[in-house]
């Protein structure tokens, strides 16, 4: 194997030493990643949770309710995902500080930059979701819901066991496609200097002058991520698919 | 085609009675209770200061940069924390990109600005300013093939001169260099790695930041080709920590621990660690 030599004529680092090694960038990396995953896992229940609630408002809610409904939906669609991070980062600090500088002052709420990424992703991953789970709300046809009723069913238990289920499965595709644009998206918040797996990479580069070794292997890690979600994701349509031709 | 309008829409969901209030109380709780698990509370004691916290563009080696471990390391850091241990006061460092660390800093991200700030009137206006800490001279740096050392305006006509946004730097070239494309980026790093890759023609930045680069990370790629004589309505006097504008008792104490380690050795001390030249500007 040959060695690559540099203009002064010392021998290149090795990729392998810049990321295995005792002063490697790996560990790094790996810190990155677990901030990345954190992130997106956590955002997950309030976005497609929010997400349900919008679809419900929109679809039952008096005028005024759906009117806002959309508005929010058609905001937050329509502007960068990493201008809603901003907006939340920069924008909700200035309102937290001026309401609770009148309600306590002295006590300070001090928003970070992965909790505002938690707040953004799930506003946004609320607008998206919103529209998948109204189709699949609709899709679910009228007849279940009556018969349900016939049987006694209370509303609540009717959209537990009757509803939800058959919606999740007309759902989920739409859903898996919103994950995989949130793991995504996850990376906005290296803007606000979070050390996620982008951010690791780019600190990583930027001290070694090797991006496309820290680039490429961030890309591999988001891959790696993106694939073992899928293969969930196929499991549990699966599982949810039984009964159903 | 005209798409029909949601109230057209059969209504599938009335088997919920009140399907706002049941849904919206439940998601409506949980969300309350991550909000404030999420809201990181710093206790910030309005008179008292036991902890302060540092904001740091951490990409400005050797004065603040992040290392394999991701900790935030430089001379700055050094010398912050040694300021603090003067003031007796716990300093953490965070980081966080220039381009908006005076609104990070003005929203109460942290509570000082320690990231080799140029004292400028223009930032004044918005943020107090410690006494000047350390003063360098900005340069210009070109291919190691560039064999001209002219870099007057006239010279350099029609080339790209690159530097970071929002610097004195980024001020200069605008001031003198109207004839030359001008090219503006995030951080100091980038520009340096444009010239090394050949993408400009020149270079603007601190003399100790672009020799590091071209030592560590240049590759023989470049050298410092002009130095630049500090205007005072551009460049300001120096370096200096930035403070809100209500936290003058903050910034007093840190002008007393300035002075303090300059009478004390202890910047001595420190920049011997970093530099071969004397940096302290007085």
């Amino acid at each position: 194997m040959w060695k690559l030599l540099r203009h002064d004529g010392r021998a290149e680092v090795s990729w392998f030493s810049l990321l295995f090694g005792p002063d490697g960038w790996g560990g790094l990396l790996l810190e990155g990643a677990v901030v990345t995953i954190l992130l997106a896992v956590i955002t997950v229940p309030f976005g497609f949770a929010g997400g349900l609630a919008v679809a419900v408002m929109k679809l039952s809610g008096r005028r005024p309710v759906r009117a806002l409904c959309e508005a929010y939906t058609t905001f937050f669609r329509g502007i960068p995902d990493l201008l809603s991070l901003f907006i939340v980062y920069f924008g909700l600090q200035a309102l937290i500080d001026r309401i609770g500088g009148a309600l306590s002052p002295g006590v300070h709420l001090q928003l970070n930059a992965f909790a505002a990424g938690v707040i953004a992703l799930s506003i946004i991953v609320s607008a998206y979701s919103s529209e998948v789970w109204i189709s699949a709300l609709q899709a679910v046809p009228r007849g279940q819901r009556e018969a349900a009723r016939a049987l006694g069913l209370s509303p609540r238990v009717t959209f537990a066991v009757v509803i939800l289920p058959q919606m999740l499965r007309i759902a989920l595709p739409g859903l898996g496609n919103i994950w995989m644009v949130l793991l995504k998206d996850t990376s906005l918040i290296s803007t606000l200097a979070a050390m996620d797996l982008l951010r690791a990479a780019s600190e990583a580069s930027r001290n070694t002058t090797r991006p496309l070794l820290f680039y490429g292997a961030a890309a591999a890690v988001y891959l790696a991520i993106s694939i073992v979600s899928g293969i969930v994701q196929a499991g549990m349509e699966r599982r949810l698919d039984r009964g159903h031709a | 085609m005209e798409m029909p309008s949601r109230e057209s829409y059969p209504m599938p969901v009335d088997w919920l009675c009140t399907p706002e209030a049941s849904l919206m109380n439940s998601t409506g709780w949980w969300g309350a209770l991550a909000l404030a698990a999420l809201l990181a509370t710093s206790a910030a004691a309005a008179k008292e200061w036991k902890m302060v916290r540092l904001g740091t563009d951490a990409t400005y080696a050797p004065f603040e940069s992040v290392d394999p471990s991701g900790r935030i390391v430089g001379f700055e850091i050094d010398y912050a924390m040694a300021l603090c241990a003067k003031m007796k006061v716990t300093c953490t460092f965070q980081n966080q990109d220039w381009d908006g660390i005076i609104p990070a800093l003005l929203a109460g991200k942290f509570d000082v600005i320690f990231s080799s700030m140029n004292i400028t009137a223009e930032r004044a206006r918005k943020v107090l300013f410690s006494d000047m800490y350390y003063a360098t001279t900005p340069v210009f740096a070109a291919a190691a093939g560039n064999a001209s050392d002219d870099v007057s305006p006239a010279a350099l006509e029609g080339k790209t001169i690159g530097t970071q946004s929002s610097t004195i730097h980024a001020n200069y070239l605008e001031t003198f260099y109207e004839n030359s494309t001008i090219k503006l980026y995030p951080t100091q790093d980038e520009p340096n790695l444009d010239l090394a890759s050949g993408r400009i023609d020149y270079v603007v930045g601190d003399s100790l930041v672009e020799a590091d680069f071209i030592e560590k990370k240049g590759n023989g790629c470049c050298r410092v080709v002009a130095r630049i004589k500090r205007i005072d309505e551009i460049h300001g006097p120096g370096v200096g920590a930035a403070f809100r504008p209500a936290d003058a008792e903050l910034k007093d104490m840190f002008n007393k621990a300035i002075a303090e380690a300059d009478a004390d050795g202890t910047f001595n001390r420190l920049q011997a660690r970093y530099f071969k030249e004397d940096i302290r500007g007085k």
